[in-house]
């Protein structure tokens, strides 16, 4: 499903394509898709435990219809990873955070079907997130050592 | 004190061979070693004069192959350096080659796409080691976001002069030679990713590609050469053919000055005999000026009958794998460029030229081959393009003996060729007074 979601946003202009085989076209596919894999987030959590979930619920955000990387604390790397979202999840974002904002003002959740569950949520942002992290890391590590 | 010993020549002679592979005396020429590999890749290198090693890949993936979506995908292409690679982030690149000393720079034209790094020989594997890279672009959708204001810098920057080339080119050969080196404003931001890796994984083949060296060993650079990855197995994408087709193309600006480029048709570089006819015609009825004087020739010649008006006029003559344009261009005020076009016309078409003018076309394209040939960095861009286009490299002895060969009546051929030829008109600036391509008789 995500996977569309990216694919439907970075494949916006797709060139004409003539003076081109079949395995030409498959080939440059595939290697677009290998670059794009790295990008396709991660549903649910990372090991499945009674605990996690029971401590998911306790939370409270999922109530909201909050995903876990709706919350991160926006330092300069959430920023940055936030800036670098294709379009859609970017939209999808600001809607579940003023969908929450608007909820917790009337003091209100969502009916319990709407809820996150611990299973569905996406860690939309990770894969970004780690990239930024690494720039970053790079970045301080050079000027350490030069 | 200072130490005696490394001022003996001889001693100077082996310390200095320890930086660089092979040197050679300044101004001369190199011989040049080239080898194909199994995938058909082109290898090709020569001698430096001093220790400082030069190595480009070259990758047909010029302008000519964008189709019209795609336009201003090579432009993106020479960005690279600041944007990041499948293997390693633009910071990396740009840092650990400033780090050495060295330089990296992407250039290109209608054919080709190349990257060349420059280092001093001690650090040569860490300039190959990013050079490698980057045949394998990442196009990162926010970076290319980001780097919309580097470009629109780079386009306020282009010169009318060029505006007007880029004009007569589309004015000739409407689609495919006909596309601008730069980027369209229209298309800024509107490349995806996706797009622009499916031209890489078109273009970017081994099969016509070459990695050219200057002050590398040949074997140093096969061994590179044999572990790049390149994104497209197979040959290549099949550049269009380019038909030549004449005509205007025109933009209008503010201003008191126009910028006239006029052209017929040229020679492919594939016609070889051609293709220096048409470069020597260039030299004889446009040869370099002497310092802030007129141009000579048939064409200076022309713009001083034109009028005591200040035109400046340089020849034009440019030879692509299967198509080439030759002509002029002028520049001026707008009120004297429509007789200034008159002239220099009239001496386009007249279709003569004098043996005096043959010979001394010759000595001026032989100078400036080899003066060419005998820089570091002139041999490394002319060995690339040839080695990319022609799959082998010629010898500067090789190319003075072949413009030798070539005869009077050749040049003549070819100055006849051009004054029957169906005219292009590339114009920018104030257009009130600059012809059609249609009243050109």
């Amino acid at each position: 499903m995500l996977k569309l979601v990216l694919w439907s946003h970075w494949s916006a202009v797709i060139p004409k394509r003539e003076r081109e085989s079949k395995a030409e076209r498959l080939s440059s596919k595939l290697q677009f898709n290998l670059i794009m894999a790295s990008y396709i987030a991660r549903k649910g959590p990372l090991v499945f435990s009674n605990l996690g979930k029971w401590a998911y619920n306790l939370s409270g955000f999922n109530q909201y219809g909050l995903h876990r990387d709706d919350c991160l604390y926006e330092n300069e790397d959430v920023t940055e990873a936030v800036r670098r979202l294709p379009r859609k999840l970017y939209d999808e974002r600001n809607y579940r955070i003023m969908r929450a904002l608007h909820l917790s003002m009337t003091k209100t959740i969502l009916p319990k079907e709407q809820w996150t569950k611990y299973e569905d949520d996406v860690k939309y942002l990770e894969p970004y997130l780690k990239e930024v992290v690494a720039e970053r890391e790079e970045r301080e590590d050079w000027n350490k050592n030069h | 004190m200072a130490v005696n010993a490394s001022k003996t020549s001889l001693l100077r002679a082996i310390s200095k061979r320890g930086y660089a592979v092979c040197p050679r005396l300044v101004g001369d020429t190199s011989p040049i070693s080239v080898n194909v590999l199994d995938n058909n890749l082109v290898v090709a290198t020569a001698c430096a004069t001093v220790p400082v090693s030069r190595v480009s890949i070259v990758l047909r993936a010029g302008s000519r192959n964008e189709s019209y979506d795609t336009l201003g995908t090579s432009h993106l292409l020479r960005l690279a350096g600041s944007l990041s690679t499948e293997r390693s982030s633009a910071f990396a690149i740009a840092r650990h080659i400033q780090q050495i000393g060295g330089t990296l720079t992407a250039w290109g034209d209608r054919e080709f796409v190349g990257y060349t790094v420059e280092t001093t020989s001690d650090n040569v594997e860490t300039g190959l080691s990013f050079l490698q890279d980057l045949v394998q672009p990442a196009f990162k959708p926010w970076e290319l976001k980001d780097n919309i204001k580097t470009l629109k810098n780079q386009l306020d920057a282009v010169t009318t002069e060029q505006r007007a080339i880029e004009l007569v080119h589309k004015a000739a050969f409407r689609s495919g030679l006909g596309n601008s080196i730069y980027i369209p404003r229209f298309q800024l931001g509107q490349l995806s990713s996706e797009s622009l890796l499916h031209y890489v994984a078109n273009n970017f083949s081994a099969g016509s590609a070459a990695v050219v060296g200057v002050g590398i060993e040949n074997n140093t650079l096969t061994g590179f050469a044999q572990n790049l990855n390149f994104p497209s197995g197979g040959s290549g994408g099949k550049s269009a053919s380019s038909n030549y087709y004449g005509g205007d193309a025109r933009k209008d600006t503010a201003g008191h000055r126009a910028v006239v480029a006029v052209a017929g048709e040229g020679a492919a570089a594939s016609n070889q005999k051609e293709a220096l006819a048409f470069a020597i015609l260039k030299q004889a009825v446009a040869g370099k000026p002497t310092k802030r004087g007129n141009l000579s020739g048939l064409f200076g010649e022309a713009a001083n009958c034109a009028g005591d008006a200040p035109v400046s006029v340089k020849g034009l003559n440019a030879s692509y794998s299967d198509a080439g344009i030759f002509g002029f261009v002028a520049s001026g005020d707008s009120k004297d460029i429509g007789k200034a076009v008159d002239f220099l016309v009239r001496a386009l078409k007249s279709g003569s030229i004098a043996e005096k003018d043959v010979q001394r076309g010759k000595a001026a394209l032989k100078a400036s081959i080899i003066s060419k040939y005998s820089s570091d960095s002139g041999l490394i861009k002319e060995i690339g393009r040839q080695a990319a286009l022609t799959r082998t490299v010629l010898e500067a002895d090789t190319l003075v003996a072949a413009i030798d060969g070539i005869s009077v009546q050749q040049v003549q051929a070819a100055a006849k060729k051009v004054a029957g030829s169906k005219l292009s008109v590339g114009a920018i600036g104030n257009l009130s007074n600059v012809p059609y391509a249609s009243d050109l008789k």
